[in-house]
């Protein structure tokens, strides 16, 4: 019983860091049909600027965010503003380059070998609810995403804002034509990227304890997926997929044992592939078919 | 066909209508490789021997993305199938029994002459491209490209695991080894029969509904057919690109078919111009002597100062953007080299049709993530 209440909550725990991975491209996707590949290079950028002001403890953070934010908007100002008329095919181009220049810089200025580092060692401590032991990391992955879910809701539900970025994902054209101002939009929805990427990069570091220039490739291939599985432009869609995800990973974890489990990664991308061609408004069917949010 | 359909292919784009000047291409890269193969060191040889296949692979997805204009982000799935199937196909029988004592049934005890095992890797990328083709060939172009990168990540994932046949991680080694010039014969034959079939009319069709997918299919061209068509062709050109890659260098691994190559193919095709033949090879050889140029300045031979690691795959990925904001059509803009005839203009008599540039404003069918203008 104890076991299975423990795999309940790492399958929660690693569903709400996907779901941080997921929540940016699908909402990128939903404004401006960008498949962003680059924001892994975002999260890696957030894990350097955590490494690099560590000693600040909790504070780095702040600084993570404002680093972030900054590349965030210049990525978009460079590689994707100047295409934002072209195919979507393009902008997936786009974002494949700069995420290349991105981390290929960071491993010139960086090199190629991992940093060590943690920046709040007490949450690695467990902590006993009702006889089991959860770690305050498992804690706070969970409460941090609750937390994303409402305020992106919030956000995109109450704000004026909020409002004009569902028009412009609904018809970019068209809100335009209504006086929504489109480098706006577009600069707020890369800042709440930027902001979701120090969130899943803080948390990406604390469980792995490093950082290196490609740490961001499998947190955007991970998003990637839950996105498709959820149904591509989705928000809702991109967090079922998540924790779908998340707890699949947990349940062949804990049933498939040996050759299985080591082709499990090829089975979720035989999965993919499927959704993509089968059933391309998602598992759940949350997203229309065009894939509109 | 009607009149007025062969009107609209042949006008698809002005100074268009041939694949090119196969001699000039043909004489192009013979030249540039057979010097380097004769005259070269050691290592100039290595590099062009490598360049060579690339420029194979970007002539495969030429084929398919170049004359449809449907990406695929998922074709070095392909050129690893090519590369494993030849891979281990040319393993002296010997060195098998040695090496790869788990490798199961036939696959143990068979080796095969290269030019087999090359047809077999080709075929064995063809299969599976059509396996493939038949499930996406009528989704939405982007869930199509999305689809053919799920395999390739799926794809890795069974190469790095399957320890028994692929060796896992580590890869295959004592690949038997082809000169040189036998590689660059059969890139000149794929050369050749790439240029041979797009001078077809399927192609001219499929060029046609890259240009304008509604007025393609409004006289009948079945374009779900053609693409279906392109994608194994193309498939196979990769799948024989990889045959030839494992076959010139001895030494295949997972990681060698994975991201890094797939950008560094599509920057060559972007690049040179994703809409031509010629962009294809222009491509190729730009990014080539541009990448040499800094792994020179990398290694300290050009500049009196060394320029950091990785400068190399930063340069690449610089350039690739810059093509892509400023020359989105890549630097050949979709033009076919043409000796002794007009470039420019109709000789029907009929003024230039107006056509759209094809990366900013090509109509996507359905839900292919285009925004109407």
């Amino acid at each position: 019983m104890d076991t299975l209440v423990q795999d309940i909550i790492s399958a929660l725990a690693l569903g709400s860091l996907y779901a941080i991975y997921a929540l940016p491209i699908a909402l990128l996707f939903g404004v401006m049909r960008l498949i962003n590949f680059a924001h892994g290079e975002l999260i890696m950028v957030a894990g350097f600027a955590l490494y690099l002001s560590r000693d600040l403890g909790l504070a780095s953070i702040l600084v993570a965010l404002v680093a972030c934010v900054v590349v965030a908007l210049m990525t978009e100002r460079v590689a994707f503003r100047p295409l934002r008329d072209a195919n979507a095919s393009t902008l997936l181009i786009s974002s494949f380059a700069a995420s290349f220049v991105l981390q290929n810089l960071a491993f010139v200025i960086f090199g190629s070998l991992p940093k060590t580092f943690s920046i709040a060692d007490w949450m690695l401590e467990s902590v006993s609810i009702w006889g089991i032991d959860v770690s305050w990391l498992v804690i706070l992955t969970i409460a941090s995403a609750l937390v994303w879910f409402v305020l992106l809701a919030l956000f995109l539900e109450r704000t004026t804002l909020g409002i004009k970025m569902r028009a412009a994902a609904e018809d970019f054209n068209m809100a335009r034509m209504c006086g929504i101002p489109a480098n706006l939009v577009i600069a707020i929805a890369f800042s709440i990227t930027a902001a979701l990427a120090v969130t899943g990069a803080f948390f990406l570091t604390m469980r792995s304890g490093a950082v290196s220039p490609s740490i961001g490739i499998e947190p955007v291939v991970l998003g990637f997926v839950a996105t498709v599985i959820g149904g591509l432009g989705s928000l809702r869609g991109a967090i079922a997929g998540a924790y779908l995800l998340g707890g699949l990973t947990v349940l062949f974890q804990v049933m498939l044992s040996g050759t299985i489990l080591d082709f499990r990664d090829a089975l979720v991308y035989g999965v993919v592939f499927l959704v993509l061609v089968l059933r391309p408004e998602g598992i759940l069917g949350t997203a229309t078919p065009e894939g509109r949010a | 066909m009607s009149r007025f359909t062969s009107n609209l292919v042949s006008r698809v784009r002005p100074g268009h209508r041939e694949p090119g000047n196969l001699g000039f291409l043909l004489l192009v890269v013979v030249a540039i490789w057979g010097a380097a193969f004769m005259f070269g060191t050691r290592s100039l040889v290595d590099i062009a021997t490598l360049s060579l296949i690339q420029m194979a692979i970007v002539i495969g997805l030429y084929m398919y993305i170049g004359e449809s204009g449907v990406f695929s982000f998922g074709h070095i799935a392909f050129v690893a199938i090519g590369a494993y199937v030849a891979g281990i196909l040319c393993i002296p029988e010997a060195t098998k029994a040695v090496i790869y004592p788990d490798m199961p049934g036939f696959l143990s005890n068979t080796s095969t002459p290269w030019y087999v095992a090359l047809l077999a890797g080709g075929a064995a990328a063809g299969i599976l491209a059509l396996v493939v083709g038949l499930m996406t060939f009528r989704s939405p172009p982007m869930n199509a490209a999305l689809a053919t990168f799920a395999l390739l990540l799926g794809l890795n994932v069974v190469l790095e695991q399957w320890s028994a046949v692929t060796n896992g991680t580590g890869g295959i080694t004592n690949i038997e080894t082809i000169d040189p010039w036998l590689a660059l014969a059969v890139v000149a034959i794929v050369i050749t029969v790439v240029w041979f079939i797009s001078g077809t009319r399927q192609s001219r069709m499929l060029r046609a509904s890259r240009e304008d997918v509604f007025a393609a299919r409004a006289i009948g061209i079945n374009v779900e057919r053609l693409r279906l068509r392109s994608f194994v062709s193309s498939a196979v050109v990769c799948g024989l690109a990889g045959a030839l890659f494992a076959q010139t260098q001895g030494t295949i691994s997972p990681s060698l078919f994975f991201l890094p190559l797939t950008l560094l193919t599509l920057a060559m095709l972007v690049i040179g111009g994703q809409s031509s033949l010629t962009g294809a090879i222009l491509g190729s050889v730009v990014v080539t002597v541009w990448s040499e140029f800094l792994a020179r300045g990398e290694s300290g031979d050009l500049f009196p100062f060394e320029l950091p690691a990785s400068s190399t795959q930063l340069g690449i990925g610089l350039l690739l953007l810059l093509v892509l904001i400023f020359r989105p059509d890549g630097l050949t803009r979709g033009w076919e080299f043409l000796i002794g005839r007009r470039r420019r203009g109709s000789d029907d008599g009929l003024p230039p049709m107006q056509t759209a540039t094809p990366v900013s404003r090509e109509p996507v069918p359905d839900g292919g993530g285009e925004r109407p203008d």
